[in-house]
C-alpha cells in the first residue's frame, strides 16, 4: 500500500471515514503516556529550561555560578519600573511596529503583484523578491553600513560628488536607517505568509465582484486584501516578533548612537563593564513578554488565515489581473525593492572584499586580493566553513524529524496534551536569539555537549523548532485523511501507512521547512556568539569577530561565502529536491 | 621636575627612584627609559646583546608535548593571534586552540566555567590586568614564572601572576582627508584640549567608558589621576562637540578610516598601524601626558593542560615571541632587549614628519586601589557626562 496504490481513493465521498480503531491508531497508553511524556521532557529539556535559567538569571544579583549572587527582585524592578528602560521598551515596541507595517505592506504588495496579476518574468521576480532570505541580516546590515554611513557611505560621497552638497543623504546608522534596513529584510517574511492566502482563496469571490461590476483596484480592495487581511496580519505579528528580538542589525548600524533597543541592551549589559548578568536577564524577561503577546495575536490571525484557505481538489484557472501600461512600472517598483535588498548590499560587499579598507571613493578605491585570498586560507575559516556545513545539515534534518513528528503526534495520534505540546513547540518564536543564547549557556553549561558544535545544533533546533513544526501541521491538515483511511482498509498497519502514504505526501512540505531551517542556521549569529568556543566558530561569529575587530574586508568576504553556501543549499533544494520556498507558509 | 607637572604624573627619573625604594610597588614606565632601551636594544637585537632566551625545561617541554595542546582566551584579533600562535605551535608541536572576545566578557566566561568547574582556558590574555591580580586572590590563576620573569620590565608584571605581553599608547587619530593643515597643526599643538574645540561638533567619535579595561583607563586619567587639571568640565566640553559612541575601537577606527569622522580619541598605535600601512588616510598624535595600556596573561589555576599552559607562557614572553609580535601591532613589547626595528630605521609612521613619540606616559593608575574596584564607579559619571545608555 503507498501513495500510488490508493491516490484513486483519494476522491471517494467521505462516507469511507473510518474511526480511529479502523484507522489502527498505536496503543491507548503509547498515545495517552509514552510518547507524549517523550515529547512533552524533550520540550521542556529544549525550550523551557533555558527560559527557566533566563527568569532565575533575572532574580540574581550576579552571574548564576557567582557565589557572592543572592536573591533579589532588584533587577526586575529596575527594567520593569524605571524611565531609561521603559523609554526603551516604547521605542522597542514603536520600531517594531513601524518595521512591522512597512514590510508587511510592501510583502503584500509585492504578494498581490507577483500572484495576481500579469506581471512578466514572475518566476524570476518571486526569486528575486525571496533572495533577501540568503542574505544573513546581520552582513546585509555591514553592507548598508558601507552604503550609507554619514559622509563615508559609497551613496553619500557619490551624491556629494553629483551634487556639491556636503550636507549627509542618507544616515544609515541613524533610527531611520536602522529602521529602514530591518524592513528591508522582512519583507520575504510577509511576501511569503501572503502570497500562500492570496494563491489559497477561492477565485469565485474576485469573479463575483467583476461580474458586479466592481473595476481591479475596487476588487482588490474589497475583496481580495480583506480576505487575505488574517494572513496579512499575522505577517505583521510575526515580524513584530522578529523585530523585537532582533539584535544584529541594530548592534551593527548603532553601534555609533547608542540604540536604545531593548534586544542589543541585554548583549551590551552582559558585554560592557561591569557585567550585569541579571540586568541582562531581566530585560530578557521583559522581551520574552513582549513577544508572547506577540506570538499569541500571530497565532490567532494564523487560526483565523486558515479559515479563508480553500484546499481543494477541484482544478480551477485563477484570473489574472490585467496590468497594461502599469507592467513596466510594476516590474520596476518589484525592481526597486530588489536593488535595495540585494544588488546594492552585495555590490558593497564585493566592493568591501576587494579593496584594502573602506575608502569613500570608489574612484581612489585600494583594490587588493589580499583579502580574499588571507580569507581562504586561513585556517578558521577552513574550519568555520566545516562547522557551518555540519550545523547546516545536521540542524534543519533533526529539526524537521522532531517538528513533524510532533505535528504528526498532536493531529494524527491525537496524544494526551497535544495543546500543551503544540503551545510549547511554538514557544521560541517568542524568544530573542540573543536571550535565548544565555539560557542555552546556563543549561548545557555543566553538560558534555558545551563547547562543542551541539550546542549550537541543540540551540538552533530549539528555535527554530516552530517553523518545522508548524509547516509539518500545515501540510498535515492538508492532506484529507481518506488517503490514510484507504491505507489501513487495505490492511496496512498504522506505522505502515505513516511511512508509506502520510509522510511521502508532506514529503515536499518537509524539504521546504529543511532548506528554511538550513537558512536560518546558516544565518544566525546572536545565539552563536555567546555560545562560541574554539572548536564550534561558524561562518557568521567568523564574520562578527572580523567586525568587532574592525575588519569589515574580512567580515565581508567571509559574508560572502555564507551566501554562497546558502545558495549552494536552497539551489540543491531547489532542483534536486524541488522544493519551492514560496509554497513553504 | 615634577611639581611642574600635573598631578598623577612623575618624570622618568623620579619614577625609578620611587621603584628602586618601593620595589614591590607598581611604578609608571618613564617612556625615554622604555624608548632608550627599546632604542638600544634594536642595535643590541643585531648584536647578539640581547638576553638569551632560555630553552624551556626538557621535563616541561615533554609534558607539554603529550597534552598536545592548549586554549587561549584572548581579545586580540583572530588572525593576528593565530599567525603569532603558530609560530608557537611550528617550534613545540604543541597545538593553540583560540578563543576570541570582547576583553570582560571572556574574561567573565572564564570565571564563570571555573566556578562550576568547567575547565576550558589554559592561558587568559585581557587588556585589565587588575582584574587578573583580583582572579589571583581568587584562586583561579596559577602562580607561575616563567625564565623571562627578570627580563620584563617592573611595571608589566605582577610577578609569578600575571605579565604583561606588550603596552601600548593610547591618542587621537585623525583622517587626513577630513582635516585641514590647519586643524593637524592645531591637533598637535593643544594637547588634549584639543578634543574640546567647537570645529570637531558632529565630526567626531570616541569609546564609551563601558566598553573595557583600557577605556576605563583612558578615562580614569581625565576623572581622577589628573582631575584637577582636567576633570568633568574638560569632559563636559568635550561631550559637547557630540562625538558618537563606539562599545569597541577598531570598528571607530575603521570609520575613521573610511572618512565618517574627522577626529577619534582612544587611538591607539597597535589598532592604527595596520590601517596606515593599508594606505588609509589615518594619522594619529599622543597628546602629553599619553595613557598606556597593557594586554596581559595569566595561567588559569585549573588550566587542563597545565605543562602546555607553562610552555605557551614561556615562549610568549621570549625575545622570539615578542618579536614576532611586532610583525602584526607595533606596540611596546614587554622586555627591553626588544624593539620595533621600524622605529630605528625610521620605517612606515616612524619616518613621517607628522609623527611624534609621546613624551609622558600615563600608567599610575594600575597601583591605584581605587582603579581595581570591580564595581567601576566612574563609568556612571562618564556616562550621565556624555549622555550615554541609561543617562542618555
Amino acid at each position: 500500500v503507498d501513495v500510488e496504490t490508493i491516490s484513486g481513493l483519494g476522491s471517494q465521498p467521505s462516507v469511507l471515514r473510518m474511526q480511529d480503531v479502523v484507522i489502527g491508531l498505536p496503543s491507548r497508553r503509547l498515545r495517552r503516556v509514552v510518547v507524549p511524556a517523550a515529547l512533552g521532557l524533550l520540550l521542556a529539556v529544549l525550550i523551557l529550561v533555558p527560559i527557566l535559567f533566563m527568569f532565575l538569571g533575572s532574580v540574581r544579583s550576579a552571574a548564576l555560578a557567582d557565589p557572592s549572587a543572592h536573591f533579589t527582585f532588584g533587577k526586575i524592578i529596575q527594567v520593569y519600573t524605571t524611565q531609561p528602560y521603559l523609554r526603551m521598551l516604547g521605542f522597542s515596541l514603536a520600531i517594531a511596529a513601524i518595521v512591522g507595517a512597512i514590510a508587511t505592506v510592501v510583502g503584500v504588495g509585492l504578494a498581490w503583484l507577483i500572484s495576481r496579476t500579469d506581471v512578466p518574468v514572475k518566476g524570476l521576480l518571486e526569486g528575486a523578491v525571496m533572495a533577501p532570505l540568503f542574505l544573513s541580516p546581520f552582513v546585509g546590515a555591514i553592507a548598508w553600513l558601507i552604503l550609507a554611513s554619514p559622509r563615508a557611505g559609497l551613496l553619500n560621497v557619490m551624491v556629494s560628488n553629483l551634487f556639491g552638497t556636503r550636507t549627509v543623504a542618507l544616515n544609515i546608522t541613524s533610527f531611520g536607517g536602522i529602521l529602514f534596513v530591518m524592513a528591508l529584510y522582512y519583507v520575504p517574511y510577509a511576501y511569503l505568509t501572503v502570497s500562500a492566502a492570496l494563491r489559497s482563496i477561492d477565485p469565485s469571490m474576485e469573479e463575483a465582484s467583476y461580474l458586479n461590476g466592481a473595476g481591479v483596484l475596487r476588487t482588490a480592495l474589497k475583496v481580495t486584501f480583506p480576505v487575505v487581511r488574517p494572513a496579512t496580519l499575522s505577517a505583521f505579528f510575526f515580524i513584530f516578533v522578529l523585530t523585537v528580538g532582533t539584535f544584529a542589525i541594530p548592534a551593527v548600524l548603532g553601534r555609533s548612537a547608542h540604540v536604545p533597543f531593548l534586544a542589543v541592551d541585554i548583549y551590551q549589559a552582559s558585554a560592557n563593564y561591569p557585567i550585569d548578568y541579571g540586568k541582562s536577564a531581566a530585560i530578557g524577561t521583559l522581551l520574552f513578554w513582549i513577544s508572547l503577546v506577540g506570538v499569541s495575536l500571530y497565532r490567532r490571525m494564523s487560526r483565523q488565515a486558515r479559515r479563508f484557505v480553500t484546499v481543494t481538489a477541484r482544478g480551477y484557472r485563477m484570473r489574472l489581473v490585467r496590468l497594461r501600461a502599469a507592467r513596466i512600472p510594476a516590474v520596476m517598483l518589484i525592481g526597486l525593492y530588489v536593488l535595495l535588498a540585494i544588488i546594492l548590499p552585495y555590490l558593497a560587499l564585493i566592493y568591501a572584499a576587494f579593496t584594502r579598507f573602506t575608502s569613500a571613493s570608489l574612484l581612489s578605491a585600494p583594490w587588493t586580493f589580499d583579502n580574499v585570498i588571507g580569507v581562504m586560507t586561513a585556517q578558521e575559516v577552513t574550519e568555520s566553513i566545516t562547522n557551518t556545513l555540519e550545523v547546516g545539515l545536521v540542524t534543519p534534518t533533526l529539526c524537521v524529524a522532531l517538528g513533524v513528528f510532533l505535528a504528526y503526534a498532536i493531529r494524527r495520534l491525537r496524544v494526551s496534551g497535544g495543546w500543551l505540546l503544540d503551545y510549547l513547540a511554538m514557544f521560541p518564536v517568542a524568544i530573542p536569539g540573543i536571550v535565548f543564547g544565555t539560557g542555552i549557556f546556563w543549561t548545557y553549561l555543566l553538560t558534555p555537549i558545551y563547547g562543542t558544535i551541539w550546542i549550537l545544533i541543540v540551540a538552533f533546533i530549539a528555535s527554530y523548532l516552530p517553523f518545522a513544526y508548524r509547516i509539518g501541521d500545515t501540510s498535515l491538515l492538508q492532506i484529507d485523511r481518506v488517503l490514510e483511511e484507504a491505507s489501513a482498509l487495505c490492511g496496512a498497519s498504522h506505522w505502515r501507512t505513516a511511512t508509506k502514504v502520510t509522510m511521502r505526501l508532506v514529503r515536499p512540505a518537509l524539504l521546504s521547512a529543511w532548506v528554511m531551517v538550513f537558512i536560518f542556521s546558516v544565518r544566525e549569529v546572536s545565539a552563536a556568539i555567546l555560545l562560541t568556543s574554539s572548536d564550534n566558530v561558524v561562518l557568521s561569529v567568523l564574520s562578527w569577530n572580523y567586525l568587532d575587530y574592525g575588519d569589515v574586508q574580512k567580515a565581508a568576504v567571509v559574508g560572502l561565502l555564507q551566501t554562497v553556501i546558502l545558495i549552494g543549499g536552497v539551489v540543491v533544494g531547489r532542483f534536486v529536491f524541488r522544493v519551492r520556498l514560496s509554497r513553504t507558509a | 621636575m615634577q611639581s611642574s607637572r600635573p598631578n598623577g604624573c612623575r618624570s622618568a627619573a623620579s619614577r625609578i627612584d620611587e621603584r628602586s625604594s618601593t620595589p614591590n610597588a607598581i611604578a609608571a614606565i618613564g617612556r625615554r627609559h622604555l624608548l632608550r632601551i627599546g632604542a638600544s636594544s634594536a642595535v643590541a637585537l643585531g648584536t647578539g646583546r640581547a638576553l638569551a632566551d632560555v630553552p624551556p625545561d626538557a621535563t616541561l617541554l615533554s609534558a607539554a608535548r603529550q597534552e598536545g595542546t592548549l586554549t587561549v582566551y584572548t581579545p586580540a584579533e583572530m588572525g593576528m593571534m593565530a599567525s603569532w600562535c603558530a609560530s608557537f605551535t611550528h617550534k613545540f608541536a604543541v597545538q593553540v586552540k583560540i578563543v576570541r572576545g570582547p576583553s570582560y566578557p571572556m574574561f567573565d566566561r572564564w570565571l564563570n566555567e571555573e566556578r562550576v568547574g568547567r575547565h576550558f582556558a589554559d592561558v587568559v590574555q585581557i587588556s585589565d590586568s587588575t582584574l587578573l591580580g583580583i582572579a589571583f586572590k581568587q584562586g583561579f590563576v596559577a602562580r607561575y614564572r616563567p625564565a623571562a620573569d627578570e627580563a620584563i620590565y617592573p611595571d608589566m608584571k605582577q610577578s609569578g601572576v600575571w605579565y604583561a605581553l606588550h603596552a601600548d599608547y593610547m591618542g587621537i587619530a585623525y583622517n587626513s582627508e577630513r582635516t585641514t593643515a590647519q586643524d593637524e597643526k592645531f591637533l598637535h599643538e593643544n594637547g588634549w584640549d584639543a578634543l574640546t574645540d567647537p570645529r570637531w561638533k558632529g565630526r567626531c567619535a570616541t569609546i564609551a567608558a563601558a566598553s573595557g579595561g583600557s577605556t576605563y583607563a583612558y578615562d580614569y586619567m581625565f576623572m581622577v589621576g589628573l582631575k584637577d587639571r582636567y576633570g568633568p568640565s574638560f569632559l563636559r566640553k568635550w561631550a559637547a562637540n557630540k562625538p558618537e559612541f563606539y562599545i569597541s575601537k577598531p570598528p571607530l577606527f575603521e570609520r575613521l578610516a573610511a572618512g565618517q569622522y574627522a577626529i577619534a580619541d582612544e587611538a591607539t598605535s597597535g589598532g592604527l598601524n595596520a590601517l596606515y600601512l593599508k594606505g588609509a588616510p589615518i594619522r594619529w598624535v599622543f597628546p602629553d601626558p599619553t595613557p598606556t595600556i597593557l594586554t596581559s596573561q595569566s595561567i588559569s589555576a585549573h588550566a587542563p593542560h597545565p605543562n602546555a599552559a607553562r610552555l605557551f607562557a614561556e615562549w610568549s614572553l621570549s625575545t622570539e615571541a615578542q618579536a614576532a609580535w611586532l610583525n602584526y601591532e607595533s606596540v611596546v613589547p614587554s622586555r627591553p632587549d626588544i624593539a620595533d626595528s621600524r622605529r630605528a630605521a625610521k620605517q612606515a609612521w616612524f619616518g613621517e614628519s607628522w609623527y611624534s613619540e609621546p613624551k609622558t606616559l600615563y600608567l599610575d593608575y594600575l597601583k591605584d586601589p581605587a582603579f581595581g574596584d570591580p564595581a567601576k564607579p566612574l563609568i556612571a559619571q562618564w556616562n550621565a557626562i556624555f549622555g550615554y545608555g541609561e543617562a542618555g
